[in-house]
């Protein structure tokens, strides 16, 4: 196979194999719990014996070489020729490492350093085949032969589907960076209503593409954020329609404009969806990643997810990953104690860390709680008040959920020697920081001694959000919704002044108060009319942050298509994005954020 | 327009204040009225807001302002040119447009050397229409240096590549 044609396959393959990888180690990190379930054995040796198949027509070689005993290993393992022995999982796990690596050299066009030999070799051993032996004399079949006769067909099949750039489902274990990797399968229409979002948990794969082989195509994404916005322009158009209607109300014009109002509707549920991609993608990462860190932190934890058909935006999936990481190595670092600790409580030895999405609301929440030994408020307001963040007065009056917003603070999570009070804090701001960038929330409950959650609140889209318009003296801005906490009228009188700046005093708290209208530098002559009706302050909160922002009126909650800026206006800073209203005026997008 | 000497070229032909104004029609995208335009707060101060273009959302400059001629009050006579200038899209607010003209090279002559200065660095010459003097603009220069790097600048962080290098 010549160079050219390796790098088309290069596309297909990589995110393919990924995707069988994380699969691969997921069931492995099953396998280890129970080492005797033949079930979990018979999917590993199908996802084994696809990515060979895969590999082998595609022409890489070590990959097929490594894979092919892998397979051996486990074709034993499954009919009881062989048994699991404590360093049998060891090695397949090194053997992971290694194809990943070797993925990696194919996605970045790196020189294949990487050396299989070693890793077959113990591979044969284990299986009883002469370690000492070389490599190739325990190796029956040559390395880029054909798959097995039955299979044969199947990996033909491949390589066609490869060709032509087409290809069954599972493929989204994707790196963000590679193109083709982001984008999803397209649905067909009639699969829409048949399986949630269209996606099978990842595991089950290689059973799925079977059935849905032909409904599924690989599209660029740009494609789909193409056809995202052009709906976004009919739903605008849609309104502008609306509008003339309402001013010669005929009443054929009417109903044609109900039945249009439904189908764009429909059509743009539809093509959210295309946006959709399941948890699993991210969620799958990360069974090998606790399997792993326990080991070395010698800590018993059981790791269960839920909810991995959920299906979140393409966009957000990417940046929930980092995050995520995060969390999960604090519960295992600093939640779950180590089993002798544990027992010494009346807990179980083993520890549990569970990972989950639902949705709720408007909302997806994505949670990462452990069983572990919890957040202690006591502790964290004595370090806060000595850090400065909070009198003891406000201690006092200080609800537990306030309290453990005091470990997203920056101040809070650079203090040296917080790992040993709390427990957390390591990287917390960060955290935070990374989920209200895409207009998510945190929230935090625990119980000391007990355990703790991380709650992430997430928008179900990126690209249509609900909002608060609000008018600023002659402007109409738009503000998120899941930002605002609350909204007030402004009595004048409430209003403090503390070294030059405003406060208002809301249910016992001190919060600053924005004047957006000096923020934006309105125009105050204008709008000399709006200053005799009341004002309204809308309250924000992030975690210890709140401020009270005064606007002029607010004009409703209306679901919004985002559009960013880009070009000179990009550098106006302040702004998330903008929106288009059905009268076609543009509406600039507040990001809150950055203005308290 | 030197290397142009006997090319026929076509300009767009706009009005700033009492002056006339061409710039290649192929540097145009379209002429639109003027909707309503959205102040964007912080942004450059040569950047009079944005515009929804067919749900494109445009940044618009200001051409009197940017050619230090004074405001006026915008009639219904005002157009937005949309051109694409230093690699982005961006609407020219103009006075109003006339005509597109039909010059060939011989009737372009440089910009007299005594009116040249470094704020004319745009002006590539003038065209000699009948009794009409039309100002040839070069759109890749309207913007000062600090503003093209910052235009450049925006536009490689918008992803859209680094064209003007």
């Amino acid at each position: 196979m010549d160079e050219s044609d390796l790098s088309q396959f290069k596309e297909v393959f990589v995110p393919e194999a990924r995707e069988y990888l994380a699969a691969l180690n997921t069931a492995l990190v099953e396998l280890e719990k129970n080492l005797a379930n033949k079930d979990v054995l018979s999917d590993i040796f199908r996802v084994a014996h696809t990515l060979k198949g895969m590999a082998a027509t595609m022409g890489f070689d070590k990959i097929t070489h490594l894979t092919h005993k892998m397979e051996d290993v486990f074709d034993k393992l499954r009919k009881g020729e062989a048994s699991a022995k404590g360093d049998t999982l060891d090695v397949l796990f090194e053997c992971l490492d290694a194809l990943s690596k070797l993925v990696d050299e194919i996605d970045t066009g790196a020189e294949a350093k990487s050396d299989v030999e070693r890793l077959v070799a113990r591979l044969a051993a284990l299986i009883g085949e002469e370690g000492p032996a070389a490599p190739a004399a325990a190796e029956p079949e040559e390395p880029g032969a054909p798959p097995a006769p039955e299979e044969q067909a199947a990996g033909e099949e491949r390589a066609e589907q490869a060709d032509a750039a087409v290809q069954a489902g599972q493929d989204e274990s994707a790196s963000p960076d590679d193109n083709l990797a982001g984008s999803r399968p397209f649905e067909a229409p009639g699969g829409a209503g048949a399986k949630q979002d269209g996606i099978a948990p990842a595991a089950a794969a290689p059973e799925a593409e079977k059935k849905t082989k032909t409904t599924h195509v690989r599209i660029n994404t740009s494609y789909l954020d193409v056809v995202m916005n052009l709906v976004g322009e009919l739903v605008i158009s849609k309104s502008q329609l609306e509008q003339i209607s309402g001013r010669h109300k005929i009443d054929e014009l009417t109903e044609t404009l109900q039945e249009f109002d439904r189908i764009a509707i429909d059509l743009q549920e539809a093509v959210l969806k295309t946006r959709m991609v399941s948890v699993s993608q991210v969620f799958d990462r990360y069974p090998r990643m606790v399997r792993d860190l326990a080991r070395k932190l010698e800590k018993d934890i059981e790791f269960e997810i839920y909810g991995a058909d959920i299906g979140i935006d393409r966009l957000l999936l990417d940046e929930i990953n980092e995050p995520l990481v995060h969390l999960l190595r604090n519960a295992i670092d600093h939640g779950v104690e180590l089993p002798a600790a544990r027992e010494k409580k009346g807990k179980l030895r083993k520890g549990k860390v569970t990972l989950g999405a639902r949705r709720e609301r408007g909302f997806i929440l994505i949670e990462v709680s452990d069983d572990g030994k919890g957040l202690d408020p006591v502790l964290i307001q004595k370090k806060a008040v000595s850090l400065g963040m909070i009198t003891e007065e406000q201690a006092r009056t200080m609800s537990n959920e306030d309290t453990f917003g005091l470990i997203c603070d920056s101040r809070f999570s650079t203090a040296e020697t917080i790992t040993d009070i709390s427990g957390r804090g390591v990287g917390m701001d960060a955290v935070k920081t990374m989920i209200e960038s895409f207009n998510g929330r945190l929230a935090i409950r625990s119980q000391k001694g007990a355990g703790s959650s991380f709650v992430l609140h997430l928008p179900l889209s990126l690209a249509i959000i609900s909002a608060l318009m609000v008018r600023v003296k002659n402007e109409i801005y738009a503000i998120p919704l899941n930002n605002i906490t609350e909204i007030v009228p402004l009595s004048p009188d409430s209003v403090k002044s503390i070294g030059g700046n405003e406060v208002v005093v809301f249910r016992d708290r001190v919060i600053p108060l924005i004047r957006l209208d000096k923020k934006l530098g309105a125009n105050t002559r204008a709008a000399a009319r709006a200053e005799s009706g009341t004002q309204y302050v809308l309250v924000f909160e992030s975690g210890t942050k709140s401020a009270g922002m005064v606007v002029d009126n607010f004009l409703g909650r209306k679901e919004i298509v985002v559009k960013t800026l880009t070009g000179i206006v990009k550098r106006a800073r302040g702004f998330s994005g903008a929106t288009i209203l059905g009268d076609g005026s543009v509406v600039l997008i507040l990001d809150i954020s950055l203005w308290i | 327009m030197a290397e142009n000497k006997t090319n026929i070229q076509q300009l767009v032909v706009f009005s700033l204040s009492s002056e006339e104004y061409g710039v290649p029609i192929t540097q145009i995208q379209e002429i639109i009225r003027l909707p309503e335009i959205t102040r964007v707060p912080g942004a450059s101060g040569f950047i009079e807001g944005v515009i929804n273009l067919r749900g494109r959302i445009i940044p618009v400059i200001d051409l009197r302002g940017r050619f230090g001629l004074g405001r006026k009050e915008r009639t219904d006579k005002n157009r937005i040119v949309v051109a694409d200038a230093v690699g982005q899209t961006v609407g020219l607010v103009v006075d109003g447009v006339s005509e597109v003209l039909q010059v060939s090279g011989e009737q372009i002559d440089p910009i007299p050397p005594s009116l040249a200065s470094i704020d004319s660095e745009y002006l590539s010459g003038v065209a000699k229409v009948g009794k009409l003097l039309v100002i040839l603009l070069n759109l890749g220069k309207i913007f000062n240096d600090p503003e093209k790097a910052e235009l450049a600048d925006a536009a490689g962080a918008a992803g859209g590549g680094d064209r003007e290098k």
